[in-house]
């Protein structure tokens, strides 16, 4: 048939264009990982001998350990709240009946807009009123303020283009409000739940303005060590540290892949 | 819950692992409003936070029992130093590293409390300027031309701001700061259209603008940061450049093939200050006093490679260190101090007037 | 009371709708709304008395609407540019059959993710540099005689922004089409609509929250990024953000500071507004 042809040539130029887009992401990205064993103690490309010790350095020294581990508990915990209120909040918008709908929607999304110096310099007082300032509370706080957002883009968007028939005949079954919402729409929504929940959690492992006003005196999170350390000189030790976040990522993905074929098997996606 | 899967459960008590997580730190309460009995010194980080660690916070420990901890803070001091006088939740107790015209500012701004010069009172052997109302001066970081000594061999070398500025005798890209304080970019380019030190300020712009706009195509790298320009040395992405001393013997010690010009080298003074209301000030003035030390400002000039202020502590040093720092017999009248040429506070009063023109130049 | 009908047995009555939306306003009440609220009628004020002096400088100065007009045009090709490369992917993405394929495509997406941003902007570098990888490649290959000028230009500031801001573009766009009925498009196609007709007028309008999700992801983050420019580009490719982050931290003018983020606030917020009414998002949310 005519269109069968034309579909061919189409998917053809379609995996050329995505294969090129695909390596264009990965290049910088796989760039640290080689440079993070060169033997110079700057950044070099192609890297200079080889060494371990940015590597040894990155596990075995108290100050990377410690911002590293605190960044990803912080990082988890933010990632969870903004899920849960976040969830709350899009359904709220989407589905319900709220005074003033679109400007709410806005005020949600404004900690986007707003310079984060400016957010950070204004909210200094009132989480020092909390003393909430050095703790791992106010840290959450604020990465959440900001994370929200991310996470109602995200889920409104797959709110909107939801089939809602699924959900009626639950409910007309007899499924309470919750139970629906935990069979039904949560497994529907998850590729939109997936990414709003990876934005928060890399947004918050990466964000520096806020953790430099709000830290406090005996604490480093992870950028913060990066960023101090790059004050004097680019040590490969950060592409390290990049490193072993980039294998632990693909390591969770790749899990993440086979949890997800497990539940097929058990015949719960179509 | 007979059909449900493996998976859903495991989400659950992830859920709950995640929040029973959540509480357990409460308990580390950082309260910065409680009554602290250790000093809290904010630093720049890295090596330079090492370096005074080991020189005087430790040793002053050592000797007084006061313990003190460096908080590595180098970005966006002024915010929140403001933040911090808006709420009254005073963090730090000292603040280090800053030039005078920054200082000045925070001061003007109610940011720092007068020295105690009854306390702080080793201050003869300074350099001149090292004692202001509000600061101490703890070392010097030079400004001086580099240059590149493969593209410039033995006999054709830059000597001057005005070899900086002729592109025609020595080509190449170069490199200048823009990390704010533009008046010593300016400064230079009137230097080397044969402006005396002390006859630059207040800065002709016109004639500063004009000698800009000659390098302004060949100028490659506006370095931000001190990292970006040692990486430029270092891949040799440019022939010449306005570098610290500091950076430009971290690049030489990595490698980079540059030899530093020390005519008409100029330094700026960095300054511990104590911070307004801080309830360690009395405390905060001994460790003032204490960095003045000259065999404790060796020991953070073997570290970090900055001259510090007290002219006494170069005899502290190893021979070889000795001759490369500006409180050095031979180069203590070479080098200049910035803040101390004629009518060097016009500079500061007019920061953002400076600022302004500065950046509409740059940018365009 | 309206407080307790509600639409349909799907939507929520308003103070269920209340109470699903209670912590995050209470949470961005106290700790977001009211500081801002302290802060910005500051930028309205000169020596404790009101004055429009702050916005007269914004305005009168031509370095402050210049950057600003600068920071929007290099969002918006970073947005055009990111969806115009984007939306395929997202759509590969969606429809690949091979579960591995798919978690290996899915790791190349979310790779740049991962790599803090201050590693992934020194690898840019590394790469457009004189004597750095493009240059490299293109000498030996004999395509260019002298090394090409990229770095330090705003070239290289949109090329690492758009691959900073994909993933923000992808993965809206991917989720939203995952989700589709697929009946829909079969639908259309039996109907005889060719593959490029079913697209346009089936698929792509379907896709549009995501799009819209996307769009305002990468144009609202391009707006207040300042790392990448200040690593990547010159002084050419000054942004807002880092004027801003100078007037508090170096001038320690937070009233001034105050009164650009409000003007940025507002122009996101038009332009926002604008693009919402051009695509139509607005008769989708009005639902």
């Amino acid at each position: 048939m005519n269109y069968e042809k034309n579909l061919s040539i189409g998917k053809v130029l379609l995996g050329i264009l995505t294969t090129s887009i695909f390596v264009f992401l990965v290049i910088p990205t796989i760039l640290a990982v080689p440079m993070s064993f060169t033997e110079t103690r700057y950044l070099a490309f192609p890297p200079e001998g080889f060494s371990m010790q940015w590597h040894q350095q990155f596990f075995t020294d108290r100050r990377w350990i410690e911002p590293t581990i605190f960044s990803l508990k912080l990082a988890s915990i933010t990632t969870v709240v903004c899920l849960v209120i976040g969830t709350m909040a899009s359904l709220a918008l989407v589905r319900g009946v709220l005074p003033g709908k679109r400007v709410l929607h806005l005020f949600f999304l404004s900690p986007m807009m707003v310079p984060l110096i400016v957010t950070a310099f204004a909210v200094y007082g009132m989480f020092a009123n909390f003393r909430l300032i050095g703790t791992l509370t106010g840290m959450v706080v604020a990465h959440t303020i900001i994370g929200v957002p991310y996470a109602i883009l995200v889920i409104t968007a797959n709110l909107y283009r939801f089939d809602t028939t699924l959900e009626l005949a639950a409910r007309n079954l007899g499924a309470s409000a919750f139970k629906t919402f935990m069979h039904v729409t949560f497994p529907l929504i998850k590729p939109g739940i997936i990414a709003a929940g990876v934005f928060c959690f890399i947004e918050s492992l990466d964000e520096l303005v806020l953790v430099l006003f709000l830290i406090g005196t005996t604490k480093l999170t992870l950028p913060l060590r990066m960023f101090s350390e790059i004050e004097f000189r680019i040590t490969p030790t950060v592409a390290a540290a990049s490193t072993v976040f980039i294998i632990a990522a693909i390591g969770t993905i790749i899990a993440l892949s086979f949890i997800e074929r497990k539940e097929k098997k058990i015949g719960l996606k179509e | 819950m007979t059909r449900t899967p493996f998976f859903r459960c495991l989400w659950i008590h992830l859920l709950i692992g995640l929040f029973v997580v959540t509480l357990a730190p409460m308990s580390g309460l950082d309260n910065a409003l409680a009554e602290r009995d250790h000093i809290v010194v904010q630093t720049w980080g890295g090596k330079l936070g090492e370096a005074q660690q080991k020189a005087f916070f430790d040793p002053f420990a050592a000797e007084t029992g006061i313990k003190v901890i460096g908080v590595e803070a180098g970005v966006s001091v002024g915010g929140k130093l403001a933040a911090m006088q808006r709420s009254n939740n005073i963090e730090w107790d000292i603040t280090t590293g800053e030039y005078q015209s920054y200082n000045q500012k925070y001061y003007d701004n109610g940011f720092f409390t007068e020295i105690d010069y009854s306390v702080v009172t080793d201050t003869q052997n300074l350099v001149a300027g090292s004692t202001q109302k509000w600061g101490v001066a703890q070392y010097l970081e030079g400004v001086c031309l580099v240059y590149n000594t493969k593209v410039f061999p033995e006999g054709r070398q830059p000597k001057s701001y005005a070899d900086f500025f002729d592109v025609e005798k020595f080509p190449g890209p170069r490199a200048m700061h823009n990390w704010g304080g533009p008046s010593d970019n300016l400064a230079i380019a009137l230097m080397a259209d044969g402006v005396a030190p002390d006859d630059v300020m207040p800065i002709d712009f016109d004639r500063a603008f004009k000698m800009m706009d000659k390098i302004k195509p060949h100028v490659k790298v506006w370095y931000t940061s001190g990292a970006q320009l040692v990486q430029a040395l270092l891949d040799e992405e440019v022939v010449m450049a306005i570098s610290t001393d500091g950076r430009a013997k971290s690049a030489i010690s990595m490698g980079a093939p540059i030899k530093i010009v020390w005519n008409q080298s100029f330094y700026y003074l960095a300054y511990n200050t104590v911070v307004k209301n801080s309830p360690m000030t009395a405390a905060a003035m001994k460790l003032l006093n204490f960095c003045n030390r000259p065999e404790q400002q060796a020991v953070f000039t073997q570290v970090i490679g900055y001259t510090g202020a007290n002219k006494k502590a170069v005899q502290y040093l190893p021979e070889s260190l000795q001759k490369e720092q500006s409180t050095h017999p031979a180069n203590i009248d070479r080098v200049f101090n910035f803040m101390m040429i004629k009518n060097a506070e016009w500079a500061v009063d007019n920061i953002e007037m400076i600022d302004e023109k500065w950046n509409s130049w740059i940018a365009r | 009371m309206k407080l307790f009908e509600r639409e349909s047995i799907n939507h929520y009555s308003m103070l269920q709708s209340l109470l699903l939306a209670g912590p995050l306003l209470l949470l961005l009440g106290i700790f977001y709304l009211y500081p801002l609220l302290s802060l910005f009628p500051e930028s309205l004020m000169k020596e404790g008395h009101f004055s429009w002096e702050h916005y007269q400088h914004f305005f009168r100065e031509p370095l402050y609407p210049f950057i600003l007009l600068r920071t929007i045009r290099i969002a918006v090709y970073v947005t055009v540019i990111c969806f115009l490369l984007g939306y395929p992917v997202a759509y590969f993405l969606a429809n690949i059959r091979r579960q591995q394929l798919a978690t290996l495509l899915m790791i190349c997406v979310l790779l740049p993710f991962f790599t803090s941003i201050l590693v992934r902007s020194y690898a840019w570098i590394v790469i457009f540099q004189t004597k750095g990888l493009i240059n490299n490649l293109l000498i030996s290959l004999g395509l260019i005689e002298n090394p090409l000028s990229i770095l330090y230009t705003e070239t290289a500031v949109i090329i690492g922004m758009v691959h900073i801001m994909m993933p923000f573009m992808i993965l809206p766009i991917y989720s939203v089409l995952k989700n589709l009925d697929r009946n829909l498009l079969r639908a259309a196609r039996n109907l005889g609509a060719s593959a490029a007709k079913a697209f346009i007028k089936v698929t792509f309008p379907l896709s549009l929250p995501g799009v819209g999700a996307g769009v305002m992801f990468t144009f609202i983050l391009s707006l207040g990024f300042f790392i990448t420019p200040a690593l990547l580009g010159g002084p050419k490719t000054l942004m807002i953000s880092t004027l801003i982050e100078q007037q508090i931290n170096r001038l320690l003018n937070w009233d001034f500071a105050g009164a650009i983020s409000v003007v940025l606030l507002l122009t996101t917020i038009v332009v926002v507004a604008i693009f919402d009414k051009i695509v139509g998002l607005d008769k989708i949310y009005k639902e």
